[in-house]
């Protein structure tokens, strides 16, 4: 048997590795996803104080800190029994859409970008932050400085942009300035402006491409699952707040709960051979790595959102999701590579989101902080860029933390990624092609769900730094491929 | 194990149960300092890293002190230190505050012998000079 | 540039030097950064020895994979920069170091686990051993420079490119202040004595004084300075990420230390002795609270792999 280790050993953020197995006739006979990194947050965690959960659990992650900040913190409120005074949701939810319009600008210009931005000639070595400086000058440096003007604006609710320290159990740490709120609205404002331009842009120079057409609808690229996401009261999207809902793979509701009762709607399944946990949806049970309607498996994210959503919140972005809706025709969307497109029109809402929040008179009120209650049991949950984000708490009287489970964003994804890079490969093994053609395809499957594994290539790189390993069935390295 | 003693009062007090030629167990490697509000609370960690299995403050009774207040700092500061260990699983017992004055050499035997007897029943510091 | 245990949040600070990333990147040529160019561990292995002229590490030492990528990373390397708290002092993934390396696993995965192959896969895919406990870079291999900060502030991040591409610093040299963040925080301090500890959520502070004077435990005055006191400004009082200052030695003692000089309950003596304790006992979580980012630069868990035992208790 030959194995093919898709190891990013000079790995990605959260350390992920990619097997393929092959049989002796070297068709594929599976593939795994392995994170073969474990730092123990769920056991030191306990014995820490819970007012500083918000601030230890965002070193999870890095690029997304402010999903978990706010996610504790809506644990914490509930393990309170606190009431989140309306100025200080104003500033969570402004800090949080905010952080959804930056996280999702960064992949689709620096990460997922390239590959649909650049024209098709340039070379590999340029698909990366610099080359989209170089082949679009102008709409890439725009992207520098919009990105750094939602930084700031992060900043000035958070008090850092990366870790933020701002989210206490029922509330915020003070509030906001009159003279903060003023220069936030003119951040927010070129945030909206930048998302229109990227909209059309997207539309005159990207998608007439028939390549891109058709890689959008490639049957090895539509893998069905159910979806699972956050709405508001109107079936739109929403980040910050609502409820939980799962739609199965035919477009049915699944169920639609606050988030502890979603929570308790998943089961997670340990395999020893990896570090991360494949969650499943518990009435439908687990029947190994397999995507349809009778399998646990789902996925989250900006797919998944727009899949359980009947339409979005805001305007702009309601436009572009119905466009959305018409390309493909179907619903639930099953095509892994509309993960990008409905990140775009995610980036369009939140930006238009943050704008109108940043408007509110309430933002700057003087009540910040709700009336906190013994300290008890919590389940909080986040629409992470990613996909949503549970933390659940069980506090003692101290308020010292005694047990967390968390669930993030990429883990729901994780059975999900597995399954789409196998179906990529087998299609590329099927047509014989064992190289770099494989390395492309897999690359951009995994890419697409931009997962945090591989957060820091939300950053600079253009692509996902994978090797090939081919092994004969001696286990010797028969090749290897690599760029 | 180390004993930090304050050169007022529990110094003095060690050197008469010795000048007294009281019997007591002669495990310590005792540091004079001025005062046991002196005594920094990462001295008493580095000692416990280097090999100790216990460590003893001494200090004066309270309103003797030679600098006012620094046995009540010195206090504090063990009580503290001590949930610290505690958090960490050493046991708090390893590190033991005494008030011995300047005329009490009995008093600084017996402290000795009791502690003693106690680290005895503790056992090692786990993992002992490897720290 | 290579990361260990760590969030990613190390990597993305660069971009918070916004144009001044771009002109970093023009004046030095990266080897290998997995965030950024394509180069693999394979290539870095056929380097000639001290081909590198520095790396930056950033993240805790948390598998056998991070360990042996720090050594190979400083054979071939000039210069070894720890980049950020996980590396200079272990991090928030160390404060894993109260639990033993299995109790982790358990908590996570359950009794019994064990890291093993996918079905089909040789001994070798197995993902790599947990170190037995959580280590800063400079546990491992010699550590040149430190990048303080969680992650560091992008003040600190220029600070640092400046001289590692002009003039270097005597080795050893942290580049932040080395005077204590109090220095540059905006709030007035007044009162020299704590007659209440209180916790965040539990007040909400005046904007304006000192947030140690107001009860909060507040690690600026034993944490170096260079964040320009981010988090005291948004409310919220220093946590310890920029590491000790100089004259601190130990970060989380020397707090612990300096707290305890200012409790007060009422005239000191032995009156107050219970009322002070009292004080004391409000501090619910003091390795957390001290330690939050330093424990393994301060205790060492006990292993038995080094000849400890195996049951509760440790060797600090």
């Amino acid at each position: 048997m030959k194995k093919i280790a898709i190891d990013p050993i000079t790995r990605l953020e959260g350390h992920g590795k990619i097997l393929l197995y092959l049989d002796e006739e070297g068709g594929l006979k599976g593939a795994v996803l392995q994170v073969p990194e474990l730092r123990g947050f769920e056991r030191f965690c306990r014995g820490r104080r819970a007012e500083e959960m918000p601030q230890t659990t965002e070193r999870i992650c890095g690029v997304c800190p402010e999903a978990h900040h706010l996610a504790s913190a809506k644990a914490l409120d509930v393990a309170y029994g606190a009431e989140v005074p309306r100025a200080a949701r104003l500033q969570r939810e402004l800090f949080y859409n905010t952080y959804i319009f930056s996280d999702h600008l960064l992949h689709l210009v620096f990460l997922g970008g390239p590959d649909l931005l650049l024209p098709k000639d340039t070379p590999k070595s340029e698909h990366n932050v610099l080359g989209v400086l170089k082949a679009l000058p102008e709409l890439g440096k725009e992207v520098v400085t919009v990105r750094a003007r939602a930084q700031r604006v992060l900043e000035l609710i958070g008090g850092k942009a990366i870790h933020p320290v701002f989210a206490l159990p029922g509330g915020v740490a003070k509030p906001l300035a009159k003279k903060d709120q003023e220069e936030i609205q003119g951040h927010a404002q070129v945030m909206v402006e930048l998302s229109q331009r990227m909209v059309a842009f997207f539309h005159e120079e990207v998608l007439p491409d028939p390549e891109l057409q058709s890689l959008l609808l490639a049957e090895e690229a539509r893998l069905p699952t159910h979806y699972l996401g956050t709405v508001d009261e109107n079936g739109a999207p929403n980040f910050y707040h609502g409820k939980v809902r799962a739609v199965s793979a035919d477009g049915d509701e699944l169920f639609q709960l606050d988030p502890a009762g979603a929570m308790a709607r998943i089961a997670e399944r340990a395999e020893p051979w990896t570090y991360v946990k494949f969650p499943y949806l518990k009435d439908i049970g687990w029947s190994g790595f397999e995507g349809g309607s009778r399998s646990g498996i789902y996925r989250v994210g900006p797919l998944a959102r727009l899949n359980v959503a009947e339409r979005m919140a805001t305007p702009l972005a309601q436009e572009e999701f119905e466009r959305f809706l018409d390309f493909f025709g179907e619903r639930p969307v099953h095509a892994t590579f509309a993960y990008h497109w409905a990140r775009l029109a995610e980036m369009v809402q939140a930006a238009e989101a943050a704008a109108a929040l940043a408007q509110d008179e309430g933002l700057t009120g003087a009540d910040v902080r709700g009336r906190l209650g013994q300290p008890g049991e919590g389940i909080g949950a986040v629409e992470a860029a990613r996909g949503t984000l549970f933390h659940h708490y069980r506090l003692n009287g101290e308020g010292l933390v005694e047990w967390v489970n968390l669930i993030v964003a990429t883990t729901h994804n994780a059975a999900g990624i597995g399954l789409s890079v196998k179906q990529m490969a087998e299609a590329v093994v099927r047509q014989g092609n064992l190289d770099e053609e494989l390395l492309n395809r897999v690359e951009m499957a995994f890419r697409a769900y931009d997962p945090c594994l591989a957060c820091a290539t939300h950053f600079l790189p253009g692509e996902t730094p994978l090797v090939l390993e081919v092994y004969d069935a001696y286990g010797n390295l028969a090749r290897r491929i690599g760029r | 194990m180390v004993a930090f003693l304050c050169r007022w009062c529990a110094g003095a007090g060690a050197d008469l149960a010795g000048t007294s030629r009281l019997q007591y167990p002669p495990n310590a490697i005792p540091i004079r300092v001025n005062c046991s509000g002196r005594v920094e609370p990462s001295w008493v960690v580095d000692a416990l890293r280097s090999g100790a299995d216990g460590v003893l403050i001494g200090g004066c009774h309270p309103g003797d002190c030679h600098y006012v207040v620094g046995n009540y700092k010195a206090r504090r500061r063990v009580y503290l230190l001590r949930k610290v260990l505690e958090e960490l699983g050493v046991e708090p017992e390893r590190v033991r505050l005494e008030w011995v004055s300047a005329t009490e050499g009995a008093r600084f035997a017996r402290v000795m012998t009791e502690f003693v007897k106690e680290l005895r029943r503790l056992g090692p510091l786990q993992g002992n000079g490897q720290g | 540039m290579y990361w260990t245990g760590s969030c990613g949040g190390c990597d993305v600070s660069f971009l918070e030097l916004g144009a001044a990333l771009l002109d970093v990147l023009s004046k030095v040529e990266i080897v290998f950064w997995p965030a950024l160019v394509d180069a693999k561990r394979a290539d870095v292995e056929a380097l000639p020895a001290g081909a590198i002229d520095v790396a930056l590490i950033n993240g805790t030492l948390r598998t056998e994979e991070n360990r042996e990528m720090a050594e190979l990373l400083r054979e071939k390397s000039k210069l070894i920069v720890a980049y950020g708290a996980c590396a200079h002092l272990g991090g928030i993934p160390g404060l894993a170091n109260l639990s033993q390396r299995e109790e982790i696993l358990a908590a996570v995965f359950g009794d019994g686990f064990r890291p093993t192959p996918p079905p089909g896969g040789s001994p070798e895919d197995a993902p790599p051993e947990l170190l037995a406990e959580a280590l800063p870079l400079s546990a491992a291999v010699r550590v040149d420079y430190v990048v303080p900060g969680c992650p560091p502030p992008p003040g600190l991040i220029s600070r640092a490119f400046d001289a590692l591409l002009g003039e270097l610093p005597p080795t050893g040299h942290v580049f932040a202040p080395e005077k204590a963040l109090c220095e540059e925080c905006p709030r007035t301090k007044e009162e020299r004595r704590l007659t209440q500890v209180v916790r965040p959520h539990e007040v909400l502070p005046d904007p304006e004084k000192c947030l140690l004077d107001q009860g909060m435990i507040c690690l600026g005055p034993v944490t170096r300075g260079g964040c320009d006191a981010a988090c005291p400004k948004a409310g919220m009082p220093c946590t310890g990420c920029l590491g000790p200052t100089p004259n601190a030695g130990d970060q989380g003692l020397a707090m612990l230390s300096a707290l305890a000089s200012l409790v007060r309950a009422g005239e000191e003596g032995e009156a107050a002795f219970a009322s002070e304790d009292k004080v004391l006992d409000a501090i619910v979580d003091p390795v957390g609270t001290f330690h939050k980012y330093a424990l393994p630069a301060t205790w060492r868990v006990p292993s038995p792999l080094r000849g400890g035992g195996s049951g509760r208790g440790g060797r600090p």
